[in-house]
This record gives C-alpha cells, sequence and structure tokens, in this order.
C-alpha cells in the first residue's frame, strides 16, 4: 500500500525514489497533508493547549476550586471570577480549569481501554478462522447492539458510580467498534505478500500479527481514536451529568454542568461554562480526527 | 460503523413469496444475536465485579445472614450458568423480574413509559431528517460556497455539542425567559417540541454530513447530466433525480442511529423530566434497582435489533434496484 500512494502523491517519483536513500514514508506524507488542513490545525492547536492546561490545572486555578466561600456565593462573571461562582461559592473559571486534566483523561483513558483491547481482539479475529474468531465477532455484534451510553451506563450500574468506573465503562463500550475496524483492516492486510512471506521464514503467528499486520492497520486505528476521545469526553461528561461518574465535589466539566442546573434559572453561568468547555474541547478533537482521516486515507470510512 | 445489520447480501427476486423467505431469514439471524444480547446483559450485571446484593444495599451496614438471605431470594447463590438459563428463560416467557425499588413487574413499567420514549424519538428522527436533509442537500449543491462551509461547520458543532448543556440553554431561553414552552413533564406537542429538538440536533448534524457526501457523488452522475440536458429546471433535477438516489445510504444508517436517539434520551429525558425508558433506566441505576436496569438495557437493544430488522426489510421496497432472493 505505502509504495503505490508515494508514487501516486509524487509527480516525478521514479527520479525521487532514486536521489533519496531512503523515500518518505506514508506517515511523513500525511503529515505533510495534515499541516495543510488548516482545520486540523487549528483542531490539533486546541488539543495541545488543553493538554497544557491541564497539566498546569493545579498552579493555575486563580481560586481554590473545591474550598467554599458561602458569602461569595452566585456572582454573575466579572473582572475576579470572569465565570462567575455556583451557589456554594466556588469560582467557575478555577473549577473548569481543575475539571481539566479529568475531563480530558475520561476520554484518553476510556480510549486506551477500548483501542488496546479492541485492537488485540481485532487482529486475533482477523487474523485467525475458526470458533474464537466467530465468538469475538458475535459478542462485537451484539455489544454494538447497545447505543454505547447505555452499555456504559449498564456497567456503571454494576461497577458503582465514580471517576474510574465511569473511564472503564465507557472504554469498554469502545471495544467493539475497534474490533469491528481492526478486524476488516487486517483480512485486506492479510492477504499481502509480504504476510506470505514472512510466514515463509518461519516468523510465527505473533509476529505476525505485531509487526507485519499492526503497522498496516494503525492508519484507521489512529482516526477512530481521535474521533473515539471526542466521544468518550462527550459520554464521561454525559455520565457525570446524570450524576454516575465524577462525584461531587471533584471538579469534572459534566459534574460542574450538574451542579449548575438547580440554578439555572438565577445564574446560568454555572452552567454555561463547563458546557463551552466540552463543546471546545470536543470540537477540536473532532476537526483533528477529520483532519487525519483526510490525510491517511480519505475513502476510510470511519 | 459497520455492523452486523449491514450484512444484508445483495439479493435477487424470482418469486412472490421471496420476500417472505427473506423476512424469515433476516428473523432467523436475530435469534443469536439477541441471545447474546442476552448473555452481555447478564455478564454485566453477575459477572463484572460488583456484587449485586452490595450494589443494592449500598453501603448500609447489614449482617451478613441478611445478604445471605437476599442472595438465595434473587437466585444468586446458584452457579451462573443456572442463573442464566433462569434468567433467560423467564425473559422469553416476558417476565423480567420485578423492580427492588417499586415492587412492581419491571415489564410492567417498561412497557407504561415506553409509549413516551417511542414520540420523542420519532419527533427527534423527523426534526433530524428535516434539518440534516434539507442542510446536506443545499451544501452540496453550492458545493464550496459559504453555504456548504457554514452547514458543514454547524453539522460539526452538532455532534460535538453535550445535548445536556443545549437542553439547559434552550430551557433557559424558551420557558424561563421567554415563557413559550413548559420546562418538564409530558402532555401535549408543546412539552414535546425543545426534548425533540435537543435529541434530533446531534443526529442532524450526522444525516446533514452523510446527505452531503451521497448527494456530491450523485450530482456526478450521468443521470443527471442527462437530466439536466433534457432542460429539466435545477430544482426537477435536484429534487427528483438527484436527492432521491442520494437518500438510498441516508435510509441504510437510519436504522443505525436510531440506537443513538435511544442513547440520547436518557439524557434527554432527564434533564426534561419527562416519562421513558432512558429517565426509568438512571433512576434505576440511582436508586440500585438492577432487575430493572437490566430489564431496560434489554429492553433497549431488543428495539434496537427490531428497529434496523424493519429498516433492512423496508429497504428493497425504498430501493427498487435491490430484490430479495
Amino acid at each position: 500500500m505505502s509504495t503505490t500512494v508515494q508514487s501516486s502523491v509524487l509527480p516525478n517519483a521514479p527520479i525521487e525514489l532514486g536521489l533519496r536513500s531512503r523515500p518518505r514514508s506514508q506517515w511523513a506524507i500525511a503529515w505533510t497533508q495534515l499541516r495543510r488542513n488548516r482545520s486540523a490545525v487549528v483542531g490539533g492547536t486546541v488539543a495541545a493547549f488543553l493538554i497544557v492546561v491541564a497539566l498546569l490545572a493545579p498552579w493555575i486555578t486563580p481560586f481554590d476550586p473545591i474550598q467554599t466561600y458561602p458569602k461569595d456565593r452566585l456572582i454573575s462573571p466579572n473582572w475576579e471570577h470572569p465565570m462567575g461562582t455556583d451557589k456554594l461559592g466556588r469560582d467557575i473559571f478555577s473549577r473548569v480549569i481543575a475539571g481539566t486534566p479529568n475531563s480530558l483523561k475520561m476520554g484518553l483513558i476510556a480510549i486506551a481501554i477500548g483501542c488496546s483491547a479492541g485492537t488485540i481482539l481485532g487482529l486475533i479475529a482477523g487474523f485467525y478462522r475458526g470458533p474464537v474468531s466467530v465468538i469475538i465477532l458475535m459478542l462485537a455484534d451484539a455489544m454494538l447492539a447497545f447505543p454505547s451510553i447505555l452499555l456504559a451506563l449498564s456497567i456503571v450500574a454494576a461497577l458503582g458510580p465514580g471517576l474510574a468506573n465511569t473511564m472503564i465503562a465507557v472504554g469498554v463500550s469502545y471495544i467493539p467498534g475497534f474490533i469491528r475496524v481492526v478486524r476488516a483492516s487486517v483480512l485486506s492486510a492479510k492477504s499481502n505478500v509480504y504476510v506470505d512471506a514472512a510466514k515463509v521464514i518461519g516468523a510465527g503467528d505473533g509476529r505476525i500479527m505485531l509487526f507485519h499486520l499492526l503497522p498496516n492497520v494503525l492508519a484507521p486505528v489512529i482516526v477512530l481514536c481521535t474521533l473515539g476521545v471526542a466521544g468518550a469526553i462527550l459520554i464521561g461528561a454525559s455520565l457525570s451529568f446524570l450524576g454516575l461518574g465524577a462525584q461531587p465535589p471533584t471538579p469534572e466539566w459534566g459534574a460542574i454542568l450538574n451542579e449548575g442546573r438547580s440554578t439555572m434559572r438565577i445564574a446560568p453561568w454555572v452552567a454555561t461554562f463547563p458546557g463551552i468547555a466540552i463543546m471546545i474541547t470536543v470540537l477540536a478533537m473532532n476537526l483533528l480526527g477529520d483532519g487525519l482521516r483526510d490525510a491517511l486515507d480519505p475513502r476510510m470510512k470511519l | 460503523m459497520e455492523s452486523w445489520v449491514r450484512g444484508i447480501d445483495r439479493i435477487r427476486f424470482s418469486q412472490g413469496n421471496a420476500v417472505l423467505q427473506y423476512i424469515q431469514r433476516r428473523l432467523m439471524l436475530s435469534v443469536p444475536i439477541i441471545i447474546l444480547i442476552s448473555v452481555v446483559v447478564f455478564f454485566i450485571m453477575h459477572v463484572l465485579p460488583g456484587d449485586p446484593v452490595r450494589i443494592m444495599l449500598a453501603g448500609q451496614p447489614v449482617s451478613g445472614e441478611i445478604v445471605e438471605q437476599l442472595r438465595k431470594e434473587y437466585g444468586l447463590d446458584k452457579p451462573i450458568y443456572v442463573q442464566y438459563f433462569t434468567f433467560a428463560g423467564d425473559a422469553l416467557q416476558g417476565d423480567l423480574g420485578r423492580s427492588i425499588k417499586t415492587k412492581r413487574l419491571v415489564t410492567q413499567e417498561i412497557f407504561a413509559q415506553f409509549p413516551s420514549t417511542l414520540q420523542l424519538t420519532m419527533a427527534a428522527m423527523f426534526i433530524a431528517l428535516v434539518i440534516g436533509v434539507t442542510s446536506g442537500v443545499l451544501a452540496a449543491v453550492h458545493q464550496g460556497s459559504w453555504i456548504d462551509a457554514v452547514s458543514m461547520f454547524f453539522a460539526l458543532l452538532g455532534v460535538s455539542m453535550p445535548s445536556f448543556w443545549l437542553a439547559l440553554l434552550l430551557l433557559l431561553l424558551f420557558s424561563f425567559n421567554l415563557g413559550w414552552l413548559p420546562a418538564v413533564g409530558a402532555g401535549g406537542i408543546k412539552h414535546l417540541i425543545l426534548p425533540a429538538f435537543v435529541l434530533g440536533v446531534g443526529e442532524a448534524a450526522i444525516i446533514a454530513r452523510l446527505v452531503r457526501a451521497s448527494m456530491v457523488e450523485v450530482l456526478r452522475q450521468e443521470y443527471v447530466n442527462v437530466a439536466r440536458a433534457k432542460g429539466l429546471s435545477n430544482r426537477v433535477v435536484i429534487l427528483r433525480h438527484a436527492l432521491r438516489n442520494a437518500l438510498i445510504p441516508v435510509v441504510t444508517v437510519l436504522g443505525l442511529q436510531y440506537g443513538y436517539l435511544l442513547g440520547g434520551a436518557v439524557i434527554v429525558e432527564t434533564v426534561f423530566s419527562r416519562p421513558g425508558i432512558g429517565r426509568l433506566a438512571v433512576d434505576a441505576i440511582l436508586a440500585k434497582d438492577y432487575p430493572m436496569v437490566q430489564g431496560v438495557v434489554l429492553f433497549s437493544a431488543v428495539i434496537y435489533v427490531v428497529v434496523n430488522l424493519i429498516v433492512d426489510i423496508s429497504y428493497g421496497w425504498i430501493d427498487p434496484r435491490i430484490h430479495y432472493e
């Protein structure tokens, strides 16, 4: 796959290839394309900024995000409290900043779980034929028959509410999607000559899957991960909003929004700003994910 | 995302009863899926770390004796496979157990609440189709123009916006400030507008992107050129020749998207305090009412399978080029 992509992308490929000791990889080409995509660059920049905020969060909140100041309650946005305060007098701006690592972790850890389990199972289901693959696929299908939020909801119900359990629940609900995508890519990659070649020189199944098939299914996995982080942040925030994720007083965007519900009529800012934070984050990840898909393989159906 | 429901074979029409045979086969294919769904639901509730009895008691200080007694009462002392077959056998007979909280039959509660969810999801689907198809067609017809850019930006915003946030903002505007629409509860059409809109917006965004992609493809086809060459008006070409063909892939995903709406109903029903199975599920989880959670989740998944079955079957009617064999 990589060689054909190169020759069609580089107009004078033969000469280029002749001059270079090592041809540009598929990844280098994708990187160039990604950088040219303006909305992807915006998405990526915002995502990077949010990660920096998340890392610095403990040091950059102007007020203590958890300590309550009853006499400062429900102050509308002003210079001192740019996003106002909630009914316990906590500064919303500080809580939104302090919530950044929790909300981002929700997306990243959930997708780490979904991606690693789903990719391994997808590799197995695509590589082997037989009862194991059939069982994996049927389970994936059965799990896909649940609306993902309901699946996550029932797992939280079983594990009990909490931030960590929500991450696990959302992660598990993403496994079947990864299984499907990885398996489909493995099925097409498996027929390549290099797989036969690896077999002929005596490579074991594990080696073939890890070193020959995995690199070739990486592109859709990366795209699915990026778009998945967006979705997982949204589902995680939804669960927190329902009171099943982060528990008070932990700052998490969905949870802050939920706390602002009761004062929506008199102090709409409490619920408004965390919502904007969620939207900006999810939008950035979606822009980046769309850009990655276009850069890696525009025909990808994700 | 590809799913088992997409496994529709391209089929050829031969005899009158071919459609019936196809329906029969699709029904048969649904059986293993439904069995597996019940396994997954059961597994989540019983095998995951997290003892149902402990969850039910939720930290209440009780003696080990009472725990054992409860365990016996719910059959949790038996081997896991026996428990599954009891559960599946009962479920097949329409018995999903009793709610721990209200002591009413789970099925009774579900059937009492489902019409409200059905109404909400159907209204949301309608809104999503109207907004999604309109903006998708406009974007495709004016490909590359500002109309395209604006509608695709809103589509992206639609999928990135937390529905509960949108719900709160709309409540603030239309119920609290303007006083046009009721904030909570269910009843007439006025109660339906906001929840259905909130639920439909995310869906509209997905449909808009899909319609645009499909329409752009169709507009390049020969038959569109032919229609134009015949001197038909732009309107006729787009609505009668292009749109009808562009909608086929949209119909295929409608079934899949119904699951999205069912999931979204969980949040929308909670925010608007509307009755429905989504809110039933959330209340049940918060009350540690695990037979109810199990029942609602199983029911929703089966509804999803049934909806997809209906979409698959009606597919041939929508696209006459597809035949049943």
